[in-house]
């Protein structure tokens, strides 16, 4: 029956055309209210602990970074390398074109402006030098999705954030599934325009070309370059790419002024609103889900009617194709990720190259109808009806799936950088050590109370001072609550009152400190979700 | 009546948007002298990371107050074809009314929220601030967006055009293509 009414309120929210934020917020309400034991206050919490995350910071800060060096002259620079480096070769101008949109999105993280920025100076390029317009079309508005799989990508930050993988991890295993997608669009090129004219390989031009375009080209450098070389954590290359976009655009190319700054700065506020109230209220509704198990009984459900991994794999994708086409990749990833990725880690799916797969399905949601964003862009920046965009980009789509395929089968393509960095993967659900090094400092004195051993009639958790819980035995169900089989896991503190343990195999926990420790005292006890734990003093040990 | 209603707002979004771009600057102020700090001169701003956190959560929520005078926040568009077009006038009234009315709900709550918080006395970690200071700007902008959809609901002519993600990026394109001329 509180199903029924669950269900029956989200079909009324969005019959009546509610916002993403009201939706999730009404469904945060309803649970908390009818299905948990809280009060609506505890949303209010949820917001504030919520954004008290260091890894936040670097989606402000990306942001900020796209908007300054998009603000520039980036597009017609990056234009030009490629074009005079790509004119021999068949289809080079389209070639430029497609690796021109790779680079671009890679720096301004927004699909459709991309689209806007390539595809405003290379559409009429392509049609006057005899190219196609559907192919021409087609390329662009494919070209401008990249950005969102090419590293630094915020969708990738939110599905790290909701399902408590490491952020670094999930930008290098964006590499290969983007140099992928990119090199297939570079393939279809050649060969659709294999008739075209070439030209010709001019070295005075890609010796100016490369001097003007080359600060624009290092930003994707220097950002994956810091974080694979492990300079930088993700939320310092965001501050970085700040800094690279701040030099090379007012100081350098001299071609944003300082009375720019505050509308870029209001604008990166304004799009960053867009999407952090939904994020908010997704973690509140996301830890209600896990702490009341709903994960976990929908991996059960899901085992008895899928029995292997192949068959998940067909069937997420097919559901992902589908969501894709009608909503935004944030909304998906904010919903659906948290409830997907344990099941995929059940049938042995290392989550990182999961959030790949995810973000590759919904990549291609841009490019399908009914509400494919660069399709409409498209539409309207070079003037031709959505149906023939449609058409246009359609064997664009189907060069996707295949590599929708060869990445979702070939697990290598995305993981390989990760497990070079030192088989990070084995850990992805535990994204608390890169936590510690975001902040890069020790407990607090408030949060030093945690550390020592705990014992409860279930079992016993240590927690040392560098921020690690071990819990022993594994366990299980106490109190008429579950906690999941926890042997090792890492654990974050946020002040005396709520305390987060995210395991090696399943998604972050947080866990209200109903009884939050006192600094001294032989019976010390602090009380985890219903589960009384008593800390161990060292006569006892 | 309108006219005073319109300016009223648009005056609310002037200074949210002022007060959001701030924050951002800042954040980026802290962050940047925060990471060379402790990269070159190995020697961090402690409470840099945890200011940082907190003006986020001023920009962010700032953001969204100023996304809804735009009416640029995500929604699901699949049921809309679904009503007929003589349908979409108190649709629209009855879909504003009911941001408002969960806004509104939402600001109940957060203002109880922050009365226990000053109670209390609760400080923020690290950065030492009172706690209200930092969580007041849920009810304040909970509250904003309560009155805002709620005057959109019942004025026509001040609701924002709905925009979708492609329009958006159509409108920076203008935006931008106006600055450079």
């Amino acid at each position: 029956m509180v199903v029924i009414g669950l269900l029956s309120l989200i079909l009324l929210l969005i019959l009546f055309g509610q916002p993403l934020f009201v939706i999730i917020g009404a469904v945060t309400g309803y649970c908390f209210l009818f299905m948990g034991n809280g009060g609506l206050s505890n949303i209010i919490g949820d917001l504030y602990y919520g954004a008290d995350k260091e890894i936040l910071l670097a989606i402000p800060l990306f942001i900020l970074a796209g908007n300054l060096m998009t603000h520039g002259s980036i597009a017609r620079r990056l234009i030009e390398v490629g074009r005079t480096m790509t004119a021999p070769i068949p289809s080079g101008l389209a070639v430029a074109g497609v690796v021109s949109c790779g680079i671009f999105a890679a720096i301004s993280g927004s699909s459709p402006v991309t689209l806007i920025a390539i595809g405003g100076v290379m559409y009429p390029a392509l049609r006057q030098a005899g190219y196609n317009q559907n192919f021409s079309m087609g390329i662009l508005a494919a070209g401008g999705t990249l950005g969102i799989i090419i590293p630094p990508s915020i969708p990738m930050i939110i599905y790290a954030i909701m399902v408590g993988v490491s952020v670094i991890d999930l930008f290098l295993a964006g590499i290969g599934p983007g140099l992928l997608l990119l090199t297939a669009l570079v393939i279809y090129s050649v060969v659709r325009g294999w008739k075209m004219e070439r030209g010709k390989w001019v070295l005075a031009d890609i010796l100016r070309a490369f001097k003007n375009g080359t600060l624009a080209l290092m930003m994707p450098v220097i950002i994956l370059g810091g974080i694979y070389t492990g300079w930088f954590t993700a939320t310092e290359s965001a501050a970085v790419a700040v800094i690279y976009a701040v030099l090379v655009e007012v100081l350098i190319h001299r071609e944003l002024s300082l009375k720019k700054l505050p509308a870029i700065f209001s604008e990166s506020a304004e799009m960053l609103g867009t999407l952090f109230l939904i994020l908010l209220l997704a973690v509140s509704l996301n830890k209600f889900m896990t702490e009341e198990q709903v994960p976990q009984a929908l991996v059960e459900k899901m085992s008895s009617l899928i029995s292997n991994k192949v068959g998940f794999l067909i069937g997420v994708n097919i559901l992902l194709l589908i969501v894709g086409m009608f909503m935004d990749i944030m909304s998906a990833i904010l919903v659906l990720a948290p409830l997907l990725a344990p099941m995929a880690v059940h049938y042995g799916i290392n989550p990182i190259h999961f959030g790949i797969i995810m973000i590759v399905n919904l990549e291609i949601g841009y490019l399908t109808p009914p509400v494919g964003v660069n399709l409409f862009v498209a539409s309207s920046i070079f003037k031709v009806p959505l149906g023939q965009v449609v058409k246009a980009v359609f064997p664009i789509v189907l060069v996707f799936l295949v590599c929708l395929g060869i990445i979702t089968s070939v697990p290598e393509i995305a993981l390989f950088p990760v497990k070079n960095a030192g088989e990070k993967q084995k850990t992805s659900l535990s994204s608390a050590p890169a936590t510690k090094t975001e902040q890069g400092k020790q407990l607090t004195e408030e949060q030093q109370v945690f550390v020592g051993k705990w014992k409860s009639a279930s079992g016993t958790l240590e927690i040392t001072d560098d921020g690690v819980a071990r819990l022993a035995p594994p366990l299980g169900k106490s109190g008429g609550k579950f906690l999941p089989k926890l042997t090792e896991a890492t654990l974050e503190i946020q002040d005396a009152k709520v305390i987060t343990i995210k395991s090696a195999d399943g998604a972050p926990l947080t866990f209200k400190v109903a009884k939050a420790p006192k600094k001294s005292g032989a019976n010390t006890t602090m009380t985890l979700n219903k589960i009384v734990f008593t800390k161990v003093v060292e006569d006892e040990e | 009546m309108v006219n005073t209603i319109k300016t009223v707002l648009g005056g609310m979004a002037r200074v949210e948007k002022w007060i959001a771009g701030l924050c951002i600057a800042t954040i980026m102020v802290l962050m940047v002298l925060d990471v060379f700090g402790r990269n070159i001169l190995k020697d961090g701003i402690v409470w840099a990371q945890k200011l940082s956190l907190h003006l986020m959560l001023w920009a962010g929520l700032l953001g969204a107050s100023i996304t809804s005078s735009k009416g640029g926040h995500l929604r699901p568009e699949i049921a809309d074809k679904l009503w007929p077009k003589s349908f979409q006038p108190a649709l629209k009234a009855l879909e504003h009314f009911l941001i408002s009315a969960f806004c509104a709900t939402m600001a109940f709550f957060a203002v109880k929220y922050i009365l226990h918080s000053i109670e209390t006395a609760d400080k923020t970690p690290v950065t030492e601030l009172p706690m209200w200071l930092v969580q007041g700007i849920i009810p304040y902008t909970l509250g904003s967006m309560a009155i805002r959809h709620l005057m959109y609901s019942f004025v026509a002519e001040i609701r924002p055009k709905d925009l979708n993600e492609a329009e958006e990026a159509l409108a920076l394109e203008a935006e931008v293509a106006g600055k450079g001329e």
